[in-house]
This record gives C-alpha cells, sequence and structure tokens, in this order.
C-alpha cells in the first residue's frame, strides 16, 4: 500500500517537474520576445519601417532595405535548396539500394548540416564572392542565396525523408498493386502523402535562412539600398551586364541590428531591438504558416 | 464558355484541382517568364540608351556603384559621406559595409570591393601581397584610455599598463582600484594602436582579459562595469555617459606626461596635425585612410576628393572623428 502510495507521489512529482520545465522554457522566449518588444517599442514607427536606410538622415534610421532583403534572401535560397533537398530524400528514400555509397550520402548531409555556418559563410567568400565574381557581381543576392541554399539544405532534405518514410506503405503498395510505376508511386502517392511534412521543413528553411547572420555577411554584403530591377550594361560581368537584384548587395535585418550595436554611440539602441523584433516577428509568422499547412494538412 | 465557368467552379470547390507541386511548378515557370522578359525589355532599353550614348558616356553608365567595405572605425563616417556624396551626385550609388580594417586591405586587394576603408596604415605583409594598393587618407583619431566614473580622472602609467595587460594583472595599476580589464575580441585598428603604443603585438595581450565586440561594446562594459578599464577611439569616450577620460605618463615612451584634463579634442587634433608628441601621444593617434586598387576610377577619385574636402568635415565630427582638412 506505501508502495502504491510513493509510486503515485513519484508520479505527480516527476508530472509536477516536467510542467516547469515546460513553463520555464515558455516563459523564457516570452521574456526575450516582451523585452525585445518593449526595448523596440519607441522605434517601432511607419517610418522606420518603410524607409530604406539610404533615404533617412544619419545612421541606422530605417530598415526597409533589410526587411525586403532578408525575404528575398530566404525565399530564393529555398528556391534554390528545395529541388536538390527532395530529389536527394526521394533518390536515398525510394530509389537507392543501403550501400556504403548511400550510407556515405547520408554521412556527408550530416557532416554537411553540422557544419558551422562561419564555414560556409568563409567558403562562400572565396568561391563566390571571390572567383564567381564575373557570375554573380561579388557580394550579392545570388551569392547569399547560393551559400544559404547550402546551408538549409540539409534541414529541408531530413524534413523531407522523416516526411516520405511517414507515408503508410499499404498505401504505396496498393498503388504498385494497381500497376503504377515507381515514378507513378512516388508523384502521386508518396510526394502528396508527405507532402506537408517536406512543406514544413520548407518552412523552417525559410526561417533558417531568414536569422543567418554570419553567411550573410560574407556572401551578401550589406547595402543601404532598396533592390532595384533592371539589367544594366557593366564592363567585367557575364555577357557584359549586370541583373538586378541578383547580382546586386543586398540588406538583410541580423545585420542591421549588429550594425545599431556596433554604432551604439550614434545610433540609438531602440532601432537595433526594432529590427530585431521585426525579424522575431518575421519568423514567427514563418512558423506559423508552417503549423496552418500542418493543421490543414488536406494538401498531403 | 460554359465549360470554362465549370471549370473553374470545379477549382475553386475542389481545392486539390491542381496537384500543389504543379501550381508552384507553373509559379516558378510563370516567375521566371515573367523575370526574363522584364528583363529583356530593360535590357533593350539599356542597350538602346548605351548606343545612342558616346562611348564616354558608355563608361559612366557602368562605374556609377561604389562599394566601400573595411573598419568599422571608418565606417559609420563612410556612410554619412556616401549620403551626402549622393545628395550631390544623382544617379551615383555608394554603399557602405563594415567588416574591419583588414577586410578592408584584403578585399580591396582581392578587387570584390572598390574602396577599402582601414583606420591604419598599410602592414608590410599586405604591402607585399598588394603592392598596387594606393592610399587617400581622409581623417585621423585617436584612442583614449578609460575608466568607469567611479573612479576619479587620473593619469595612467604606461609601464603599468603593459604589466597589467600583458599579465591580466590590475592591481599593477596603482594609481587607482582597478579590478577589470577589457580589450577587444576581434582584430581592430584601435587594439593595434594600443597595443604597438604598449610595444606590443596584439597576441602579447593577455588573452584571458576579457573580450569585448567593437569600440561600442567596450565603452559599454565600462559604463557598466565598477572599477574597469578599457580603451576606445576618442569618437566614441568623447560626451560619454558613466567613464571618465585618463591622462598619460608615457614612461617607457616619449616620457612626457598629458594630464587627464588636457585629453581634449583640441589637443589630439593639434597632434595630428604635428605629430611631435607634445599634445597627446602620437603613438595613440591613428589616420582614416581609404585605399583603391591602383589610380582611382574617375568615380572613385570623385567621392574621395568629396571626402578629403572641407565641406565634409562636419560628418567626421558627427561622429567624433577629425577630417583630414583640419590637421593636414
Amino acid at each position: 500500500m506505501r508502495d502504491m502510495r510513493w509510486r503515485k507521489a513519484e508520479e505527480k512529482l516527476l508530472i509536477a517537474v516536467s510542467a516547469m520545465m515546460a513553463g520555464i522554457t515558455s516563459l523564457l522566449l516570452l521574456a526575450i520576445i516582451g523585452k525585445i518588444a518593449f526595448e523596440a517599442f519607441p522605434s517601432l514607427t511607419l517610418y522606420f519601417l518603410t524607409t530604406p536606410e539610404v533615404d533617412t538622415p544619419g545612421l541606422g534610421q530605417g530598415i526597409a532595405n533589410a526587411i525586403v532583403g532578408t525575404v528575398y534572401l530566404s525565399l530564393l535560397s529555398v528556391l534554390l535548396a528545395i529541388p536538390l533537398a527532395i530529389g536527394t530524400a526521394i533518390y536515398l528514400k525510394k530509389y537507392a539500394k543501403d550501400t556504403i555509397i548511400t550510407r556515405s550520402f547520408r554521412f556527408m548531409i550530416d557532416v554537411l548540416s553540422g557544419t558551422p555556418s562561419i564555414v560556409l559563410g568563409i567558403f562562400g567568400l572565396l568561391f563566390l564572392v571571390y572567383y564567381m565574381k564575373v557570375v554573380t557581381g561579388g557580394f550579392s543576392l545570388i551569392a547569399g542565396a547560393i551559400a544559404l541554399a547550402i546551408l538549409i539544405l540539409p534541414v529541408i532534405e531530413r524534413a523531407s525523408e522523416e516526411a516520405i518514410d511517414a507515408v503508410p506503405g499499404e498505401v504505396e503498395e496498393a498503388s504498385y498493386a494497381l500497376g503504377a510505376t515507381k515514378w507513378d508511386t512516388i508523384r502521386r502517392i508518396t510526394i502528396p502523402y508527405s507532402l506537408s511534412g517536406i512543406i514544413t521543413g520548407v518552412i523552417l528553411g525559410i526561417g533558417r535562412a531568414a536569422e543567418e547572420s554570419a553567411v550573410v555577411i560574407l556572401t551578401a554584403g550589406y547595402t543601404q539600398f532598396l533592390p532595384s530591377y533592371e539589367i544594366l550594361p557593366r564592363e567585367g560581368m557575364l555577357f557584359g551586364m549586370k541583373i538586378y537584384p541578383f547580382q546586386d548587395l543586398v540588406a538583410t535585418l541580423p545585420i542591421s541590428v549588429y550594425h545599431t550595436f556596433e554604432h551604439s554611440h550614434i545610433v540609438p539602441i531602440a532601432n537595433g531591438f526594432a529590427a530585431a523584433f521585426v525579424l522575431i516577428i518575421i519568423v514567427m509568422l514563418v512558423n506559423m504558416l508552417a503549423k496552418i499547412v500542418i493543421w490543414r494538412g488536406k494538401i498531403g | 464558355m460554359n465549360k470554362t465557368k465549370a471549370n473553374m467552379k470545379r477549382l475553386l470547390k475542389d481545392k486539390r484541382a491542381v496537384s500543389p507541386i504543379v501550381a508552384t511548378l507553373v509559379l516558378v515557370v510563370v516567375s521566371v517568364i515573367g523575370a526574363a522578359s522584364v528583363g529583356t525589355i530593360m535590357g533593350t532599353f539599356s542597350s538602346d540608351v548605351a548606343e545612342d550614348a558616346s562611348t564616354g558616356e558608355v563608361i559612366t553608365v557602368s562605374s556609377t556603384e561604389l562599394l566601400v567595405a573595411g573598419s568599422t572605425t571608418v565606417q559609420p563616417v563612410s556612410e554619412l559621406l556616401a549620403k551626402a556624396y549622393m545628395d550631390e551626385h544623382q544617379g551615383v550609388k555608394v554603399t557602405v559595409q563594415g567588416g574591419g580594417s583588414g577586410a578592408g586591405v584584403a578585399s580591396v586587394g582581392m578587387g570584390i570591393v572598390d574602396i577599402g576603408a582601414a583606420s591604419r596604415d598599410m602592414k608590410d605583409a599586405e604591402k607585399d601581397k598588394y603592392p598596387y594598393l594606393k592610399k587617400h587618407q581622409i581623417g585621423g583619431s585617436a584612442v583614449v584610455i578609460i575608466a568607469n566614473e567611479n573612479i576619479a580622472a587620473f593619469n595612467i602609467d604606461r609601464e603599468q599598463l603593459i604589466t597589467a595587460y600583458e599579465d591580466n594583472d590590475p592591481d599593477a595599476i596603482t594609481d587607482a582600484d582597478i579590478t577589470t580589464l577589457y580589450q577587444r575580441a576581434e582584430a581592430s585598428g584601435t587594439e593595434e594602436t594600443f597595443a604597438k603604443w604598449l610595444g606590443m603585438s596584439e597576441d602579447e595581450i593577455n588573452a584571458t582579459i576579457e573580450g569585448k565586440t567593437g569600440n561600442a561594446g567596450v565603452l559599454a562594459a565600462v559604463q557598466d562595469t565598477e572599477n574597469s578599464l578599457g580603451f576606445v577611439d576618442y569618437g566614441y569616450a568623447d560626451g560619454a555617459d558613466g567613464i571618465v577620460i585618463l591622462g598619460i605618463v608615457d614612461t617607457g615612451g616619449s616620457g612626457k606626461t598629458y594630464d587627464h584634463a588636457d585629453v581634449t579634442g583640441k589637443n589630439i587634433k593639434k597632434e595630428l596635425k604635428n605629430e611631435d608628441g607634445n599634445s597627446y601621444v602620437t603613438k595613440l593617434t591613428r589616420p582614416l585612410n581609404y585605399f583603391t586598387n591602383g589610380e582611382p576610377s574617375s568615380l572613385e577619385n570623385s567621392y574621395i576628393t568629396f571626402a578629403r574636402s572641407p565641406g565634409a568635415t562636419t560628418y567626421f565630427h558627427e561622429i567624433g572623428y577629425f577630417s583630414i582638412t583640419e590637421f593636414a
């Protein structure tokens, strides 16, 4: 009897402890967001959010350039990463036999996902910005997007593999039983079934790309200007022209935050917090989108 | 017509009428085609313009952009200069980035930026590696020693400072009760100037001394920590709350004493001009430089001339530096 009571007490204690941990974790997030929102409040004006830095007096007084740049860079990098990531996932899960080669493939993807972003950044600087300058235009949206695509590739690839794993085998077998080819099955059964999982991975990738700073500062650089959309003749570039905004510099929010800190004696610190706040909002929106996709689930 | 309507209805009703993958692919294809056609139209337009223009003008068309990158010390003043320059020169785009003095020299040497900024002169190793870089001094600044305001301003002894920074031994400073020292976390022109004055290399500064990022980081750390000491650019210390600027007894260096009351903008400017060590420690002053890869292009030249003009002085003052016209 006593033993039973002890076991029940133990159970309750563990529930209390784990609930407390969960509470602390959520509180931590709330505290961070709360503090940033509070500090950001004085700077969160429409002017600050909609004016590129170049059109403002002084330094760091507008972040429209960084907001637009962040969105462009994360979307473009995801677009580049999607075909590679999903293709790899489908190959590894559906076509490849479990050989030493596929295992080393997996191992390499693991290594890639564990690569510190600064390493990818320095690779991007040397290879994309320096050696490929004729093509990428040096520090540019495209150089940043390629480097970020490499960074988020494992994220999307892993999510896709897991989503493909979750597809019930019976459904696929039923497809084969009806005489469908492998590709037919993948196209009509596997991918639609795992789509919500894949999209979740893609959206997490967008979030990861939006918040990245080390890679971005070394490949995309920073600019005080909004992206422009044109093609101008330019000596020393591929085909003698420069394609905006792809081969042009691009600004991002993490760099704006860092700039404020670097020049905190000139730029009001609230501006940095405001940029950070906008970044959190963007990442939160992206995550909410992921939740909605999962919740609707219908596409899958 | 009716069939289309029915199809539309089916589409709206049945969310799975179009597979999301096909939809995404269509979207991608449409946007690529859209971008390509816009690009072609714009391209035709630009090449029309280019054909109309004379050769000279074409060169102008192809070089209306400048990328200035490097020293974070120079960066804020570069940004102000860039804005002012663009106000006067419509159609020119000057973009400013940070990165540090080393990155400034290296990236202009590598040709990935147009103008490299550095808050120091080129090192010998850099001169060997990038022999064609040309220096254009635009201004100057000075490193000052600061302490938390709970300490009364005093004149710090150079020899004591050497021991303190070599051994992370704040007790070596006997004229005040210093308990915490700060250094820069990253390679910086400010730290290099400071270390050079102490006759050390940056590596010889004790690694256990806490590093802070940027002048702003060191300033904030000294402001927040009682009995602490650090070094920043005069521009960051001037008018900052919560700190005092220390005087210097240059033992083992010039041997002169610079009283804390005399460490002022006026005296630093005088020193930048004369470099005789009478007004402030020469070795703690430093140049603000732009570097170009070879002779500057006409646009680079125009921008640098603007930065060196008397009219640009106000932008240097805004940051707490001095323009070249004030002391050259």
